[in-house]
């Protein structure tokens, strides 16, 4: 269950000593260097509020596009909120609008002779093998991709970085 | 990580919510719009609110070793983009996380990558570091003998487990000239088995094949606020 405690400042999140308010400023340097610096601009194509859904999902006859109210409620930045869980009740931080890092819905394949041509011999990956098929995924296509929605062996599979 | 999107009988695709729980990616679903965490592998809120990933064992390697343990791969498209990774100088710089950590427990150094290992609610940790001298561990987790192995040259861990047909085996590096993927021998069979697969190729058990336990190589700040009582191998 979600109890939201809405624009509460960082401060809530390091409430316990006067050495974590140091803390707090390096973090507020530390994210205006993240958003800044450490994405692509293609993280932030859709930084803004309005989410091209509709592209965004055009292969997908499931998906529905969300309700102004959603949006609302999940676009409202660095919003804290408290969740349950099974490791106690965790705090839950509006970190970027939904949908900022686009997923992979559709992802397409190389055989492994093409793929030498776009994989270095030392390019980390994340291998999987499953019911007799194999497919790799670049680390650093995946670092700014996040997830990744596909198939392998007959299993519907989503890979995470 | 890996999970597998069959959940109470529906196939979900995920997105990225935004939310973050103690600097973690949290998923969200589009067919309920329920909230995921991928460390927890574990819905946090919504229609599947407490409900479990299946997790699914992969490979964490390079490109190279990859192609010749499965000549027949398929790899993922990248299009044109190029592999510049955004978290490259995050690796290895001393940032923790972009909201700072959530417990203290420096038993190890927060940058310290580690195997983590989680089988029911006992969760082990394997920093790399040691596992730079000691790349073959027989352990056993909750009652499950396992096999932890990790190959320096690709920088891939993996673990099994190391019972097979009702034999625990034990396992030691094997060196060979021939070889130019890591290998292991067991001491029961001298059967010869493939580090990164768990494949035996030589011996009394060769064609047989290790169950592979999923593993998580994580930094040990973001794997030790997820599960806080991890036991640390060597500790």
């Amino acid at each position: 269950m979600m109890t939201i405690k809405i624009n509460l400042s960082y401060f809530t999140l390091f409430r316990t000593s006067l050495v974590n308010l140091l803390l707090v400023s390096s973090v507020v340097l530390v994210l205006f260097g993240i958003s800044c610096a450490n994405k692509t601009p293609d993280t932030f194509k859709h930084s803004n509020s309005e989410v091209d859904f509709a592209s965004l999902n055009e292969q997908d006859e499931t998906y529905k596009p969300r309700d102004d109210d959603f949006a609302k409620t999940y676009l409202i930045n660095r919003e804290v909120s408290t969740v349950e869980t099974s490791s106690g009740d965790l705090e839950i931080v509006n970190f970027l609008p939904i949908d900022s890092i686009r997923a992979i819905k559709e992802p397409t394949f190389l055989e492994s002779k093409a793929a030498n041509q776009q994989y270095q011999e030392d390019e980390p990956i994340l291998g999987i093998s499953l019911n007799g098929q194999h497919k790799a995924y670049s680390i650093p296509f995946l670092s700014n991709r996040e997830i990744v929605n596909d198939q392998l062996g007959g299993v519907p599979i989503v890979l995470t970085w | 990580m890996v999970f597998a999107r069959n959940v109470e009988g529906q196939t979900l695709t995920f997105g990225v919510s935004g939310k973050l729980i103690m600097n973690a990616l949290v998923m969200y679903d589009h067919q309920t719009e329920s909230l995921w965490s991928q460390f927890l592998a574990e819905s946090v809120d919504g229609e599947f609110d407490g409900t479990s990933l299946e997790l699914i064992p992969a490979l964490h390697t390079n490109w190279g070793t990859w192609s010749s343990l499965y000549p027949n791969t398929q790899a993922l498209n990248k299009g044109s983009s190029n592999s510049f990774d955004p978290y490259e100088s995050y690796y290895i710089d001393n940032r923790i996380g972009v909201l700072g950590e959530t417990n203290s427990d420096n038993r190890v150094s927060p940058k310290t990558i580690i195997l983590g290992l989680r089988i029911g609610n006992v969760a082990r940790a394997y920093s790399l570091d040691l596992m730079e001298n000691e790349p073959v561990i027989n352990d056993s987790s909750k009652d499950i003998p396992t096999l932890i192995a990790f190959d320096s040259d690709s920088g891939a861990g993996v673990v099994f487990n190391r019972e097979i047909g009702g034999k625990i085996l034990t396992f030691d590096l094997h060196k060979s000239e021939m070889e130019l993927d890591p290998m292991l021998i067991d001491r029961e069979t001298e059967s010869v088995w493939e580090m990164l697969t768990g494949r035996a190729v030589e011996g009394s058990l060769a064609g047989q094949e290790l169950e592979q336990l999923p593993v998580t190589l994580a930094f040990w700040f973001a794997w030790k606020d997820f599960h806080p009582n991890t036991e640390i191998y060597g500790e």
